[in-house]
């Protein structure tokens, strides 16, 4: 099955990145002295069928140095697995982490979450206050 | 002499508390420094605030998502039983989230003192694990002494706020040796939505035996040394009018 739907995607090549990025701007104003805000924005970029439709940083540990993520695919053809790539840059474009995987498809399943992938963040003693996490598919 | 009820109840109370041994393993007021830890992020000394001496740690947004200093406790530091860990905080800014003030690094896992966006303190033992909250409120803007106490002997924490126990626990299997000890963000996100720290001074950490707890008298006891004391008071003579 999985053999069959490779075999017609081979004369296919489908590069897809979804990049999201995720920044922690100095807090121009407060809501309260106590209380201020934090933001982020994201955006993707798709060029194939295959992409990841939300990156969620779920959680940091400083101790590990090691960010936690949420990631949905979307799987909008026929390929028997999603590999994928997850790097972290600092807002200076430098690398900071990366990390890899795949998740195998299932017939008639679109959509696939994978919880708690995790980065390490090597590039920096720290995850800095700004970053971008840049999620790659590429089933080619 | 018709207090006497009351006088011995306290004086009994104070025994108890001074027979405890007196042992302070670690003691750091900034005096001199950040020296004294292996990691600072964000971290800065400031002469503009102090509990005591001149100097505190300042732990503030700047460059990183996590604002902490890390301290590796070595052989000599070691508690080799119950133990008390103890700082001063003045917590001034942090984001609109729950925020982790510090924590301590066990082989089998950590434990963190987390304040929550309305100001109740919590304890965590992971960073996806829900943190348990206690009763009662960190002031911000003002130095609180903050008490974490690992009971060996009661297989439990308790987290006290000026004397005043926050909360008690399971110990939850955290056993010796203590690994590191942590002032500030530990984690971000995670099951107690935890923040960043914009602004917040620590001075005074302490790790100790203890002794170094100093909790006001549960409110029975106050109640029942009350009592006692009215009741000497009811057979007193009046004073000749």
């Amino acid at each position: 099955m999985a053999g069959s739907r490779n075999a017609g995607l081979a004369a296919i090549m489908l590069i897809i990145a979804a990049v999201f990025a995720v920044a922690f701007p100095a807090p121009a104003e407060a809501q309260t002295p106590q209380e201020e805000t934090v933001d982020g924005t994201s955006f993707l970029t798709v060029t194939g069928d295959v992409f990841a439709t939300e990156v969620t940083v779920t959680g940091y540990n400083a101790r590990t140095n090691t960010l936690h993520l949420t990631l949905v695919f979307y799987n909008g053809t026929d390929v028997a697995s999603i590999p994928y790539n997850v790097t972290v840059y600092n807002l200076s474009g430098a690398k900071i982490g990366s990390n890899e995987s795949s998740v195998t498809t299932s017939a008639g399943v679109s959509y696939y979450t994978v919880e708690n992938f995790n980065v390490e963040i090597t590039g920096a003693e720290a995850l800095p206050a700004g970053y971008r996490v840049v999620v790659t598919v590429d089933t080619s | 002499m018709r207090l006497t009820p009351f006088l011995l109840s306290m004086l009994l109370l104070s025994t108890c508390l001074a027979e405890q041994q007196s042992t302070l393993l670690f003691h750091d007021g900034f005096e001199h420094g950040l020296g004294g830890w292996d990691e600072a992020v964000d971290c800065s000394l400031s002469a503009a605030e102090s509990y005591s001496g001149n100097y505190s740690a300042r732990l503030g947004f700047r460059r990183f998502s996590v604002q902490y200093l890390m301290r590796r406790v070595g052989a000599e530091e070691q508690p080799t039983g119950s133990f008390v860990f103890e700082f001063h905080v003045k917590l001034v800014r942090s984001s609109m989230e729950a925020v982790t003030l510090a924590a301590l690094v066990f082989p089998t896992g950590p434990v963190a003192v987390a304040v929550s966006k309305d100001g109740r303190v919590s304890l965590g033992f992971g960073l996806f694990e829900p943190p348990v909250y206690g009763g009662l409120k960190l002031k911000r803007g003002v130095w609180v002494k903050v008490q974490l106490h690992i009971d060996y002997e009661g297989e439990r924490v308790e987290l006290y706020l000026d004397d005043e126990k926050a909360l008690e626990t399971g110990l939850r299997g955290r056993t010796l040796p203590l690994q590191e000890i942590w002032i500030g963000t530990i984690w971000l996100g995670g099951a107690g939505g935890y923040g960043m720290v914009m602004e917040a001074y620590y001075d005074d950490v302490a790790l100790g035996g203890e002794e170094l707890l100093n909790p006001k008298p549960p409110i029975n006891l106050i109640a029942a040394a009350a009592a006692s004391a009215i009741i000497g008071m009811e057979f007193m003579p009046l004073p000749p009018s």
